[in-house]
């Protein structure tokens, strides 16, 4: 018993694939996007501020109310005395 | 006193607390509150009286005189006469609840430290304590919605440019000005602090829902702008924009011909996406680009041509699955001037889907605009993206049709931080101007980076709850996402992610 192939259905059928003119809008979009990528990614590492005014005082205000919190006090209080060794141990290692 | 000792001395604030449609407690209230500030920041006050009966005239007089506070008519006249005489520098404007008492210190500290900005609003709490945080500034939103709240704060030699109050906006002056402040390219800004406390059921007090619709009507008409403008219900109304010659669309879907059982029924997904579409649309210059892979069932693209006929272009798809790969190759082969950006998975439910997403597309300063999407249950996939940080998703995922936030998200246009691809509709020239959908996310956030890179170029994303689809997601998408499509993604715009400004109320 034979198995037919199975139909391939752009077989028989015109312009299933790009013409050049196409082609190169295709490529042409990849190039774009790795340049502006590349270009984001360099905005990313920048120091400059991307923020709006508006954003400025949200991220302040998410700021100051996680330091608020009792989650952020916990913590403090909880690594105090490993921040306090560290003190300790740079000064011993770097004497004024 | 010299002159200039004597403007030293004036307040540079000036606040005007509007009475219509307030009782004498409430006018009374929002006096004291401005009446709480410290002294020398308290602003020079005055009551902004309509026309009332003479019992209630005296009252309010009793009352402005007690707290040492003027009184203004609200005839745009007298207001106008009011903002020549004037040497404050800002108007905040109270036009219902309490403001909160360090309120002329946060809005002098917003102008000091960006002054560039030239009109404010900010967030307000209810009675019970319930944050009411509006969306950073949205124009498409506004001409649906006066979001702005319970105090504007605008600088007055910017005020006085636009040529002061307009007659013809009465009952609306505050939504007027910053419809016209935007006209002129104003900055306006969102700060996003409590600025007052309020009661979150107004009525439509004074008739100022009908004013506010003649407002943006007016606005629209001066804009140039071909619209209706349809009352919801107070405060909201639909602009339906008219549609600006018929531009063809291309409607690029990727597909690999998959069935699926919705509703009890055995369906060819990208067949029934596409013959909703032929049959009930109401747009119809449309082309249809299928990008469907090459184990396509060959039936599924037989279907296909017989519901398109002409306005169909196959293109096939002969590689690993990358669905920004397969859009790419779409788009590269369309020549509508918008693409209609299609999963195969939806069911167009309003019949002027295309239409409603198209007007708004062609709004100034509009890059690109998403739908509504819902569930197989009916339950909402998508009211816009929320990115918040470093990570996307999708605004009021999950709610039941019907529910709504205190701003009316799901009944007004509005701007939001990016719309999903799943139907997206944007100028074909701009999606090749930010080089189409990334091939560095295959499956996931790809919508994401679209957004992102449109935005880039100073245009906005747009929701439209009037546009809306089913779309079967969960019948035929890989909920997996790969650390290594969160990686991609926040290399390029992990700092543009972390604060969500627009649906800050649908989170």
């Amino acid at each position: 018993m034979s198995v037919a192939p199975n139909a391939h259905w752009s077989q028989g059928r015109s312009c299933t694939e790009l013409d050049p003119q196409e082609a190169a809008n295709e490529s042409r979009l990849e190039l774009l996007d790795r340049v502006i990528g590349l270009e984001q990614q360099l905005n990313e590492l920048q120091t400059a501020n991307l923020l709006s005014p508006s954003e400025t005082i949200a991220v302040e205000q998410r700021l100051a109310s996680m330091h608020a919190s009792a989650a952020w006090r916990v913590g403090r209080i909880v690594t105090l005395p490993l921040r306090a060794a560290r003190v300790v141990a740079r000064r011993l290692r770097f004497p004024r | 006193m010299t002159d200039q000792a004597l403007r030293d001395a004036a307040p540079i604030t000036e606040a005007w607390i509007d009475s219509a449609g307030h009782t004498l407690s409430e006018i009374e209230s929002m006096i004291e509150s401005i009446a709480s500030t410290v002294e020398r920041d308290r602003p020079s006050t005055f009551l902004i009286v309509d026309r009332r009966s003479e019992e209630e005239s005296a009252d309010l007089l009793a009352v402005a005189d007690r707290h040492a506070v003027g009184i203004l008519s609200s005839d745009p006249e007298a207001l106008n006469a009011r903002l020549a005489k004037t040497t404050a520098e800002f108007l905040i404007v109270v036009r219902w609840g309490r403001p909160v008492p360090d309120l002329i210190r946060r809005l002098l500290g917003f102008f000091d430290r960006f002054p560039e900005t030239d009109l404010v609003y900010g967030d307000s709490m209810t009675e019970t304590g319930r944050p009411f945080l509006r969306p950073a500034f949205s124009p498409i939103r506004l001409r649906s919605n006066d979001y702005l709240g319970p105090v504007v704060c605008i600088r007055i030699d910017v005020l006085r440019r636009l040529g002061g109050l307009r007659a013809e906006a009465r009952r609306a002056q505050v939504l007027d000005v910053a419809l016209r402040a935007y006209r002129n390219d104003a900055v306006i800004a969102l700060i996003p602090m409590r600025l007052a406390t309020e009661d979150l059921a107004p009525g439509d007090f004074a008739g100022t829902s009908d004013a506010q619709r003649r407002v943006v009507e007016s606005w629209l008409a001066a804009a140039g702008i071909d619209a209706t403008v349809e009352d919801i219900k107070p405060f909201v109304r639909r602009v339906r924009y008219k549609v600006i010659g018929e531009p063809l669309i291309s409607v690029v879907i990727p597909t690999r011909g998959s069935s699926a059982r919705i509703g009890n029924v055995d369906r060819v997904l990208v067949v029934e996406a596409v013959r909703g579409i032929v049959e009930r649309s109401t747009y119809a210059h449309l082309e249809f680009v299928v990008v469907a892979d090459a184990d396509t069932p060959v039936e599924v693209v037989d279907e296909l041509e017989a519901i398109c006929g002409d306005h169909l272009r196959l293109l096939v798809w002969d590689a690993p699955f990358n669905f920004s790969a397969k859009m790419n190759r779409g788009a590269a082969a369309a020549r509508g001037e918008y693409l209609l950006l299609l999963n195969d998975d939806v069911e167009m439910v309003t019949d002027d889907s295309i239409e409603t997403m198209l007007g708004l597309a062609q709004q100034d300063g509009v890059g690109i605009v998403g739908a509504q999407l819902y569930f197989e249950d009916s339950t909402v996939q998508h009211a816009g993206q929320v990115y918040t940080g470093g990570v996307a998703g999708h605004a009021a995922f999950g709610w039941p049709g019907g529910r709504d936030d205190d701003v009316a998200s799901m009944i007004t246009d509005h701007e939001v931080s990016g719309v999903t691809a799943a139907c997206a509709l944007m100028r074909r020239d701009l999606y090749h101007e930010v080089g189409g959908f990334t091939l560095s996310l295959p499956g996931n956030y790809n919508d994401v980076d679209l957004n992102l890179k449109v935005r880039m170029t100073g245009r906005s994303a747009i929701f439209t709850p009037w546009s809306r689809l089913y779309h079967f997601e969960s019948k035929t998408r890989d909920p997996r996402v790969l650390e290594s499509d969160l990686t991609t993604l926040r290399a390029r715009w992990a700092r543009r992610m972390q604060l969500e400004m627009y649906s800050r109320m649908l989170l």
